[in-house]
C-alpha cells in the first residue's frame, strides 16, 4: 500500500524510445518527439470569497501540433506537476493520431485543490487561467477540454472569458461544454461506444462470435454502464457480471444491463441485484466470458492474476488497467487486448466532433455523431490491426507505432526534420 | 402643573384634557381597589424617578389645594388629595399605555407574591401551582416586567417541578424560560389522572432551545421570528408510564437493569411480549382518544423523553425508540396505533442497549422514568407519502473540515431529503449532504460522477397507507411525488453537466437527478439561520450543541437540542517531532479533533483484504460478533480497534456490522480505506453511533491506506503473532480478526496515537510506556 514515486514523463519518453527503435526513426525526429514543442507556465492571482488573494500556478503544454491544433484537457489537482502534464500531453498526441484526428496533443493543469474552492472561486480561477493562456489557446492553436476535476460548467466559464477577450463568438475554443452552449450530443457514452466499435472489429478479425456471448464489466461507472448497455444493444453480448467498488454480481444466465443500471442508480451499487450471485472484484476477472471490459482503475490486471483471465477480448476502457507484465502474459495466452488509448479514444473523437460542429455552427443529430464515431474507430482499429499483423506485435505496441509514425510523418512533411 | 421646585399648583395649569385623562386613570385603578395604594405608590415613584415631581412638592400642592378648598389640612385629607394629584400628574405626563403597563405591573407583583408563597409552601399541589401560574399569566404581559433577579426563584421552582430537576438544565433554563413560557408549556402538558410526573429531557431540550432562539423577553432576530418554529408538541408526563406499569403489576421491571447483560438480553423478548399484552387503564385510553380527536389525523411521532435523556454528557442517542405513526383512519384505529407506539417506546427502557449504556455511564441507580413527547411530524403529504423537504442534524462545532478554510466554530449540517432518520443513522451506501456552515456550498466532491456517488440515493418517508416508514429510491420519489420543493433538493445531469434547476417549472430528467440541496443552500436562508441558531444555542449552553431540525414549506423547525460532552476542540495536542520512521504504524491526514491515546496494549485488527474476500452475508455478520466477543474479553485492557470501511454500518459490504456494545471498551476506533476493497470511511459525525463514541471517550480515526504520503504498516497488523489464544484458550483461531499483544510483539513497546485536529495530522507509533492516565480524549481536554 505504499506509493512508489515515479516520473510519468520519463515513462512516456521510454515508450517513444521503444517505438522510435521499432520504426527506425532518425535521431532528429526521435528527439523532437521526446519533448513538448511549447510549454507555458503562468502564475494566477485569484481573489477569494473572503477578500484575500491566492496565487495559483498553472501550465499549458502543446506537445506536438504537426497534425493540427493541440487537443487536451485541463486538470485541476493539488499534486499537479509539469512532468505529469508533459506526459499526458504526449499521450494525447498519440491518442489523436491513432484515431487519425487532424489534431495534435496538449494538456494543461492548475495546482489547486478544487475541494477547497467555492463555485465563485472556481469561476474566478477558470477565468484567470484563460486570461493567462488566451494568447496561446484558440480554435487553430490549442483547444482545452474537461479533465480531472474540471467540469462542463468550468468549460463554459472558460469559453465565455475567451470570447470576452477576443470579442467574438468562438465556442470551438473549448470542448466539453454544456449542450446549451454548443456541446455535442453523444458525448456522454462516447468512450464506451468507441470501445464497443473496436471490440466489434476485433471480434470480426478474430472470428469470434459475439451474438449471445457473455461479457463482464469491471467498474460499473459511467463508461462501464454504457459499455454494458451498448454491448447488449450493438454487439448482442450478454451481460453476465459487473462490479464496482462495493463488490460484484454474477449470473451466468445473463443480467439485463438496463435493469442493472437502474438498480445501480437507485441503490448506489450493483450488489443486491436480484437473482445474481455476489462475487468480488478479483473474481470477476477470472470468469468464463468472451469480452471483459476493465472500466474502473489502473493496474487491476497484474502478473498475479493475468493467468486467471478467460476472456477472448479485453477491451481497456479504463486508463492503464493492465500492467506490462500482465500484458505479456495475456499476449502469450492469445487474449486480444484492445489497448486503452485506442479503446477509450471515443471521448476525444466526440470532442473533435464538437469542434467541427462549433466551426460550422451546425449541430448534428445523435445518429450522425454515432455514425461518424463508428467510422473513425473502425478505421483506427484497422490501421492498428494491420500494423500488428505486419510487425507481428501486440495491438498495444502497434497502436503506438501507428500513432508515432503518423506524427513523425507530419513533422517530416512540414520540413521540421 | 407642579414640577419639582416649581411654584405651587395653579388652576390655569389644568386643562380639560387632563381632567378626562385623570378620570380614566382613576376608573382603571378603581377596578383593583385593594391595589390602589400600591399603584399610586408606583405612579409616584415613576414621577419622582423621571424628576417630574418630588414627594415634597406634591404634598405642598395638596396643602395648597386644601387651602383653596377651605378644608382643614388633616393627614387623611392630605393623603387623599396627594393620591388624586398623583393620578392627575401621571395622566398628564404619561400615555394611556404607560398607565396600563404600570397598573399591570402591580397586578403581576401581586400574582407573583401568591405564586412565590405557594412554591415555598410544603403541601402545594401541582394543580394549585398551575392555577397560580395561570392567574399570573392572565395579567397582560405589557412592557414592564418583574426583574429576572426577583423571578429566578420561582422560575427554578417551576422548571424543576414540571420539566426536569437536572442541575445543568436548570442552570441554563432559568435564564431563558419565563413564567409565561411555563404557562405556554403547561397548556401542552397532558397529565395522568393518578400519577404526577415531569416532561423529561428531550422535551425540555427542545423547549429550552426554542426559548433561547425566540426569547419571550429581550431582542429577537427578525429572521428567527419569521422562519423558526417548533413543531406542534404535546408532553405526556412520566406519570402515564408509571401508572401503566403499576396497573399491570409490572413494577418488577424496574429491577431488570441490575441483572447481568446476558440475562437481560435473554429476557428482553419476553418483556416485549409482556408489555405488548398489558393495557392502559380505560380512563387513560379515553384521555388518549380525546387527545387524538383534538390533534386530528396528522402523522405523529412518539418520542421518548426520559428524565435522564439529553442531559449534558448523556445524550442516550438512539437508545430509546421514537415511533412514527400515520394517525389515519377512524379513532379506534388511531388509538390502537397510538397506544402501540407508547408501549414500544416504553419497552425500549428495558432494552439491553439502553441498560448497557446506563451501566457504562454509572446511571443504573437513577430511577429512570420515561415521559413521552408527541409531535406532529413536520412535512406534507405527497401522494401516499408524508415527508419534509429537508431534515437533518446540525452541529455547532464542525469536526468534518476537509480544508483549513472551513471555520469549525460555524458548525456543520448533515442534511437529508425526507425524514431525518437517514441523517442520524449510519445507513448503507448512502450519503447525506455535509454542509460546513462557514462555506455552505463547498463540498469535497468535484465531478458530476463523484457528486452523484456521494449523494443520498434513498429517502425515508412515512407511508400513510401502511403506517410505516419506508425507504424508497430518490429517483423514484422525484418522479412520483410531485413534490414542489424538488427545486431546492435536486440537481440534474445533462451530458456530464450537473446543475440545480434554474427555475421551479424547469423540465428535469428526474432519472439523471441527484440530491445536492444546492438551491436550498443558495436560495433560502436555511444555512444562515442554522449558523446563527447554533451560535446562540452554544453561547447559552456554554458548550457545543447538536440540533435536529426539519425544513418544510419555508419554515425551519427545531426538533431537538442537546448540549454535547465534546469539548476536545479547544484542546491542543502536539504530535511528537522525532518519531523514528520505522516505528510509525500508520498516519492519517484527516483528523476530526485533537486527541492523544497513550500506551495501548492490544490491537484488534479486522483484516480488510480478508474481510473483502468473505463471500456470504452470514460470515460477515459473524465477524461483528467476534469483535463483540473480543471486546468483552479485553475488559480492563487498553485496546485499539482497526477494520475496513465504516464501523457500525448496517450494510456488511461497507464495513463490520457492530453495535455500541460490541466496541464500547476500545480506546480508538480506526476505519481503514483500501482502494477497491470496501468502502471509504464516512464522516459519521452526527450519527447516533458517533455520539456513542464521543460520550464513551472513544477516538475515531480514518486511515486512507492508499493515499499518497499515508503510512499504513499492513505487514505489522497482518503478520504479528496472534494473541487471541493467550486471552482465551478456548477461542477458535480467527483468520479475519486478529488480536495483537503489542508489548509482547515489540519487545515491550506500546502503541501511541496522537491526533492534531488543527493541523489535520495523526500518527500511530510504537514507543516505550509513556505513563499516562487514559490519554487525552474528548472530555478531559480543556
Amino acid at each position: 500500500m505504499s506509493t512508489e514515486q515515479f516520473n510519468p514523463f520519463a515513462i512516456a519518453q521510454q515508450q517513444i524510445d521503444q517505438a522510435a527503435e521499432k520504426l527506425e526513426l532518425d535521431d532528429a525526429t526521435h528527439e523532437l518527439l521526446r519533448w513538448p514543442m511549447r510549454e507555458l507556465k503562468a502564475t494566477l492571482p485569484v481573489k477569494m470569497d473572503d477578500g484575500s488573494t491566492r496565487i495559483y500556478h498553472a501550465f499549458r503544454i502543446r506537445y506536438n501540433t504537426a497534425r493540427g491544433p493541440a487537443k487536451g484537457g485541463v486538470r485541476w489537482h493539488p499534486l499537479e506537476t509539469m512532468d505529469t502534464v508533459r506526459a499526458l500531453a504526449a499521450w494525447m498526441t498519440w491518442k489523436t493520431a491513432v484515431v487519425d484526428l487532424p489534431l495534435g496533443g496538449g494538456k494543461g493543469g492548475v495546482v489547486c485543490n478544487p475541494k477547497e474552492l467555492s463555485e465563485m472561486e472556481k469561476e474566478r480561477l477558470a477565468r484567470a487561467y484563460v486570461r493567462a493562456m488566451a494568447g496561446s489557446i484558440g480554435v487553430t492553436k490549442d483547444v482545452p477540454a474537461p479533465d480531472v476535476y474540471t467540469t462542463p460548467q468550468i468549460m463554459a466559464w472558460m469559453m465565455d472569458e475567451y470570447e470576452t477577450i477576443v470579442g467574438e463568438n468562438h465556442p470551438g475554443v473549448i470542448t466539453g461544454k454544456p449542450l446549451a452552449l454548443g456541446g455535442s450530443k453523444g458525448r456522454q457514452d462516447a468512450t464506451a461506444r468507441g470501445g464497443i466499435y473496436v471490440t466489434r472489429e476485433a471480434a470480426a478479425v478474430g472470428n469470434i462470435d459475439l451474438k449471445g456471448a457473455p461479457m463482464a464489466v469491471q467498474g460499473f461507472g459511467n463508461a462501464g454502464m454504457n459499455a454494458a448497455l451498448l454491448g447488449e444493444e450493438i454487439l448482442g453480448l450478454k451481460l453476465v457480471a459487473a462490479s464496482d467498488s462495493k463488490g460484484g454480481v454474477y449470473n451466468p444466465k445473463g443480467i439485463s444491463a438496463a435493469a442493472l443500471v437502474d438498480h445501480k442508480i437507485r441503490s448506489g451499487a450493483v450488489k443486491g441485484f436480484p437473482g445474481a450471485e455476489e462475487i468480488t472484484n478479483e473474481e470477476i476477472l477470472g470468469l468464463p466470458v468472451t469480452v471483459l471490459f476493465p472500466a474502473a482503475l489502473e493496474n487491476v490486471i497484474r502478473a498475479d492474476n493475468a493467468e486467471n483471465l478467460q476472456c477472448r477480448i479485453c477491451c481497456e476502457l479504463a486508463n492503464g488497467p493492465t500492467t506490462p507484465e500482465a500484458d505479456r502474459i495475456l499476449g502469450e495466452k492469445g487474449t486480444i487486448v484492445l489497448p486503452d488509448f485506442l479503446a477509450n479514444a471515443g471521448g476525444v473523437t466526440v470532442s473533435y466532433f464538437e469542434q467541427v460542429q462549433n466551426a460550422y455552427n451546425l449541430y448534428w443529430e445523435l445518429q450522425e455523431v454515432h455514425w461518424r464515431l463508428d467510422k473513425r474507430m473502425t478505421q483506427a482499429f484497422e490501421s492498428v490491426h494491420e500494423m500488428s499483423l505486419r510487425n507481428k506485435i501486440p495491438l498495444r505496441e502497434a497502436a503506438y507505432l501507428v500513432a508515432i509514425a503518423r506524427v513523425a510523418e507530419a513533422c517530416k512533411l512540414r520540413g521540421w526534420v | 402643573m407642579a414640577r419639582k421646585g416649581n411654584p405651587p399648583f395653579s388652576s390655569e395649569d389644568i386643562r380639560s384634557t387632563d381632567l378626562v385623562r385623570a378620570y380614566r386613570v382613576h376608573e382603571q385603578i378603581l377596578k383593583y381597589p385593594h391595589l390602589m395604594g400600591e399603584i399610586r405608590e408606583l405612579f409616584l415613584s415613576v414621577l419622582c424617578e423621571r424628576e417630574l415631581v418630588c414627594g415634597e412638592s406634591i404634598r405642598g400642592d395638596a396643602l395648597a389645594l386644601l387651602e383653596a378648598l377651605g378644608e382643614p389640612s388633616e393627614e387623611r385629607a392630605i393623603k387623599e388629595v396627594t393620591g388624586i394629584l398623583t393620578d392627575v400628574y401621571f395622566a398628564h405626563h404619561l400615555s394611556r399605555e404607560d398607565v396600563e403597563n404600570h397598573i399591570n405591573l402591580v397586578r403581576k407583583r401581586e400574582a407573583f407574591r401568591i405564586l412565590t408563597k405557594l412554591m415555598n409552601s410544603e403541601g402545594a399541589t401541582s394543580a394549585r401551582i398551575r392555577k397560580a401560574v395561570k392567574e399570573f399569566c392572565a395579567v397582560p404581559k405589557g412592557s414592564l416586567y418583574i426583574q429576572p433577579g426577583e423571578s429566578m426563584g420561582v422560575r427554578v421552582g417551576l422548571l424543576s417541578r414540571f420539566i426536569s430537576d437536572q442541575l445543568p438544565f436548570l442552570g441554563v433554563a432559568k435564564n431563558h424560560i419565563t413564567i409565561r413560557d411555563m404557562d405556554e408549556l403547561m397548556e401542552r402538558i397532558i397529565r395522568n389522572p393518578r400519577r404526577e410526573g415531569r416532561i423529561g429531557g428531550k422535551s425540555a431540550g427542545m423547549f429550552l432551545a426554542y426559548k433561547i432562539i425566540l426569547p419571550a423577553l429581550g431582542p429577537i432576530d427578525p429572521e428567527f421570528e419569521k422562519y423558526v418554529r417548533i413543531p406542534e408538541s404535546y408532553y405526556f408526563t412520566s406519570g402515564f408510564l408509571t401508572d401503566f406499569l403499576d396497573t399491570n403489576d409490572l413494577f418488577w421491571l424496574h429491577s431488570q437493569k441490575y441483572k447481568n447483560l446476558e440475562t437481560i438480553e435473554e429476557e428482553f423478548s419476553q418483556i416485549c411480549e409482556t408489555i405488548e399484552r398489558a393495557s392502559f387503564p380505560s380512563d387513560v385510553i379515553a384521555q388518549f382518544r380525546d387527545f387524538l380527536e383534538q390533534v386530528g389525523g396528522h402523522p405523529l411521532i412518539i418520542r421518548s423523553s426520559s428524565l435522564l435523556e439529553d442531559n449534558v454528557g448523556f445524550t442516550f442517542s438512539g437508545k430509546y425508540d421514537s415511533v412514527f405513526i400515520a394517525n389515519q383512519g377512524d379513532l379506534d384505529t388511531r388509538t390502537a396505533e397510538f397506544t402501540g407506539a407508547l408501549k414500544q417506546v416504553l419497552t425500549s427502557v428495558f432494552s439491553p442497549r439502553a441498560i448497557l449504556y446506563r451501566k457504562d455511564h454509572n446511571l443504573l441507580d437513577f430511577d429512570e422514568r420515561m415521559s413521552i413527547l408527541v409531535q406532529k411530524v413536520v412535512g406534507r403529504r405527497h401522494g401516499d407519502y408524508f415527508f419534509p423537504t429537508a431534515a437533518g442534524v446540525a452541529y455547532s462545532q464542525n469536526m468534518y473540515a476537509w480544508t483549513q478554510r472551513i471555520v469549525r466554530s460555524d458548525g456543520l449540517l448533515r442534511l437529508v431529503f425526507g425524514l431525518g432518520t437517514r441523517a442520524v443513522d449510519r445507513i448503507g451506501p448512502d450519503y447525506p449532504r455535509m454542509v460546513p456552515l462557514s462555506h455552505p456550498l463547498l463540498r469535497p466532491e468535484v465531478s458530476a460522477e463523484e457528486i452523484k456517488k456521494y449523494s443520498q440515493r434513498l429517502v425515508d418517508v412515512l407511508e400513510l397507507r401502511s403506517n410505516s416508514i419506508v425507504t424508497i429510491a430518490a429517483t423514484e420519489l422525484f418522479q412520483s411525488s410531485g413534490c414542489p420543493d424538488l427545486y431546492y433538493v435536486v440537481s440534474a445531469e445533462k451530458e456530464g453537466h450537473l446543475a440545480p434547476p434554474l427555475f421551479k417549472t424547469e423540465n428535469i430528467d428526474w432519472f439523471s437527478g441527484c440530491v445536492t440541496f444546492d438551491n436550498l443552500l443558495s436560495k433560502t436562508p436555511v444555512a444562515g439561520l442554522l449558523k446563527r441558531i447554533l451560535h446562540q444555542l452554544e453561547e447559552a449552553h456554554g458548550r457545543p450543541v447538536e440540533v435536529e431540525f426539519a425544513w418544510d414549506g419555508g419554515i425551519l423547525y427545531v426538533l431537538q437540542c442537546r448540549a454535547l460532552a465534546v469539548s476536545g476542540l479547544v484542546g491542543k495536542v502536539s504530535i511528537p517531532e522525532a518519531i523514528e520512521p520505522q516505528k510509525v504504524l500508520f498516519t492519517c491526514s484527516s483528523v476530526l479533533f485533537s486527541s492523544a491515546v497513550k500506551d495501548i496494549e492490544y490491537i484488534v485488527y479486522v483484516d480488510p483484504r480478508a474481510y473483502a474476500a468473505i463471500s456470504t452475508f452470514e460470515e460477515r455478520i459473524a465477524v461483528g460478533r467476534t469483535v463483540g466477543r473480543i471486546n468483552r474479553l479485553l475488559a480492563g485492557k487498553k485496546y485499539a480497534l482497526f477494520g475496513p470501511g465504516r464501523w457500525g454500518t448496517n450494510d456488511v459490504e461497507m464495513g463490520v456490522k457492530v453495535s455500541y456494545e460490541d466496541i464500547n471498551r476500545t480506546k480508538v476506533l480506526a476505519e481503514i480505506a483500501v482502494r477497491d476493497i470496501g468502502a471509504r470511511p464516512e464522516p459519521s459525525f452526527g450519527t447516533h453511533f458517533f455520539n456513542d463514541l464521543v460520550e464513551a471517550n472513544i477516538v475515531p480515526l480514518a486511515i486512507y491506506a492508499d493515499s499518497p504520503g499515508t503510512v499504513f504498516r499492513e505487514d505489522f497488523f497482518r503478520d504479528s503473532p496472534d494473541g487471541l489464544a493467550a486471552l482465551d484458550p478456548h477461542s477458535p483461531p480467527e483468520a479475519i480478526v486478529r488480536v495483537i499483544n503489542v508489548p509482547a510483539c515489540t519487545e515491550g513497546q506500546y502503541l501511541q496515537v496522537y491526533l492534531d485536529g488543527e493541523l489535520q495530522k495523526g500518527v500511530g507509533f510504537l514507543s516505550r510506556f509513556e505513563g499516562s492516565h487514559g490519554g487525552v480524549g474528548f472530555n478531559n481536554l480543556h
